[in-house]
């Protein structure tokens, strides 16, 4: 009877354990995170997850086999942080280490690696265990967010250094007696924090929509007026530069949030009158097509660069291209207009969010059309 | 002793026209000021110029290829250039570093020592 229930007890137990096993070599093969595992002195890989293959693009194998591989895939600017980490382990058996690798097909991921250490009944490291995960894309986010400050912090800047000398003038006295040179300065301060205050509030409208914060609550709208709202208010401006408006509506609705498509126009028609030589005309149109409705508004301004140009008709999932290279191309351009530089890339954010594209073609020294397409009122 | 004569670049009109007051109430100097790096380079080449005060982010042609075309050319190059700029990060730091240059003074400059600073980086006593 005994050993009867011993071995019961044995095979219950081992039941157990391979129970156990095979929720853990499930739960590790399934995970996108590089589970491993190695001995103290890591001159041997215990364990490592199936993952590996997919991260590293190679094989398991090869790691069990030949550890120099895996100390080789290393991005060699980065390899002596990996042996700082390694030397921790040996230490504490914990670490925490980002680097990055080169797959076999020469591509580059930026890898995050945490270390615990596993302890015997004396409290003694016998193991070292990890989990490692591909964090590229997160890296990408935190590169733009970086760019993006960058490019805040500069763009500011420009402003604040009128005001501040133009005040700096003013206070140390030299215009006391010049009144028409005291008013100049109030008037260049006074730009500029208007400037500033454009500044912000597109920042704050661009990072708004980018944020996915701002959701836009499309309706049933007419084309034709939100044109002409547009057109209402550039209307004094473009008089103002002698340049005339032509607008070919159509009688077509469109699927959209009007305010936000009305600012679209209104930057795009701000754009061309900025460059737009005095005494030429813009020219404004609806198109409907099969799945979409087309806007288009051209201009004779000096056209945009080729390299420029390719950079507004990419899809906008590229973030870098946001915040980053794209808004170079409107900023250094319509800055010395006026223009804040962050237009073009809230017109995108604003399109995007339609399921719509906008793009431009351009021919320098002749002119300029945007496009930018929305979707049909559903049925 | 002739009065400098300070060059100074940049596309915002409004920045221009501050740094030529600055320079010329507070510094006493003889300012030009060019609104391009195309300008500014006609501007090098044609008058007799101590000092050239550089914007750095400019539509078309930027203080980088200001700097190479005015190094490029011996009427030009030994003109000492100043950078005057809203760069301010440690990758600009940088390739500003890699540059022929005599100095950067960032924006928003101080107005009222700026003229100091200028006589200072380029070692002009009084």
């Amino acid at each position: 009877m005994a050993v009867h229930q011993d071995i019961t007890d044995r095979k219950r137990i081992e039941d157990a354990l391979r129970e156990s096993e095979e929720k853990f070599r499930q739960l590790a093969e399934n995970i996108q995170a590089v589970f491993w595992m190695t001995d103290l002195h890591n001159q041997q890989v215990l364990y490592v997850s199936k993952a590996y293959e997919t991260i590293w693009q190679r094989s398991c194998q090869s790691v069990y086999q030949n550890f120099s591989d895996w100390l080789e895939a290393i991005y060699p600017d980065d390899r002596q942080r990996v042996d700082i980490a390694f030397m921790e382990q040996l230490r504490t058996g914990q670490s925490d280490t980002k680097y990055r690798i080169i797959r076999p097909d020469g591509s580059i991921r930026w890898i995050r690696d945490r270390a615990f250490p596993i302890k015997d009944e004396l409290g003694e490291i016998i193991r070292i265990a990890g989990i490692a995960e591909d964090i590229t894309e997160l890296q990408k986010v935190e590169q733009i967010k970086s760019e993006f400050i960058g490019i805040v912090s500069h763009e500011l800047r420009t402003p604040l250094t009128a005001i501040r000398a133009a005040l700096g003038l003013l206070n140390s006295g030299i215009y006391d007696n010049k009144p028409d040179k005291f008013k100049r300065m109030i008037e260049i301060a006074s730009i500029d924090s208007d400037r500033l205050v454009r500044l912000v509030n597109d920042i704050l409208d661009l990072e708004r929509l980018e944020s996915g914060r701002s959701v836009l609550e499309k309706t049933t709208c007419e084309a034709a007026d939100l044109i002409e709202q547009a057109v209402e208010s550039v209307k004094a401006i473009a008089k103002q530069e002698h340049i005339t408006l032509i607008q070919h509506p159509t009688n077509t609705k469109v699927w959209a949030a009007a305010d936000a498509i009305i600012q679209t126009l209104t930057n795009l028609l701000s754009n061309a009158i900025k460059f737009s030589p005095p005494n030429s005309t813009i020219t404004l149109s609806v198109q409907p097509q099969s799945d979409r409705v087309l806007f288009q508004i051209s201009d004779r301004g000096r056209g945009i660069p080729a390299d420029k140009l390719e950079l507004i008709g990419i899809p906008a999932d590229k973030l870098e291209l946001i915040f980053g290279r794209f808004h170079q191309v409107d900023a250094s351009d319509s800055r010395d207009k006026g223009g804040t530089g962050l237009g073009l890339a809230i017109c995108r954010s604003i399109i995007e969010q339609h399921g719509g594209q906008i793009w431009a073609q351009s021919t320098l020294g002749v002119g300029s059309t945007f496009f930018f397409a929305l979707p049909l009122p559903r049925k | 002793m002739t009065t400098k004569k300070v060059l100074i670049v940049d596309d915002e009109e409004r920045i221009r026209e501050l740094v030529q007051v600055c320079l010329e109430e507070l510094g006493g100097w003889a300012t030009l000021g060019a609104a391009s790096g195309q300008e500014a380079l006609q501007i090098a080449h044609t008058e007799s110029i101590d000092v050239i005060l550089l914007d750095v982010s400019m539509p078309d042609m930027d203080g980088f290829a200001v700097c190479e075309q005015l190094q490029a050319n011996s009427v030009t190059q030994s003109i000492p250039v100043i950078l005057l700029t809203a760069k301010v990060q440690p990758s600009d730091r940088a390739r500003f570093a890699q540059m022929k240059i005599a100095g950067v003074i960032t924006k928003p400059f101080e107005p009222l020592t700026i003229s100091q600073n200028v006589a200072e980086i380029l070692g002009w006593g009084d």
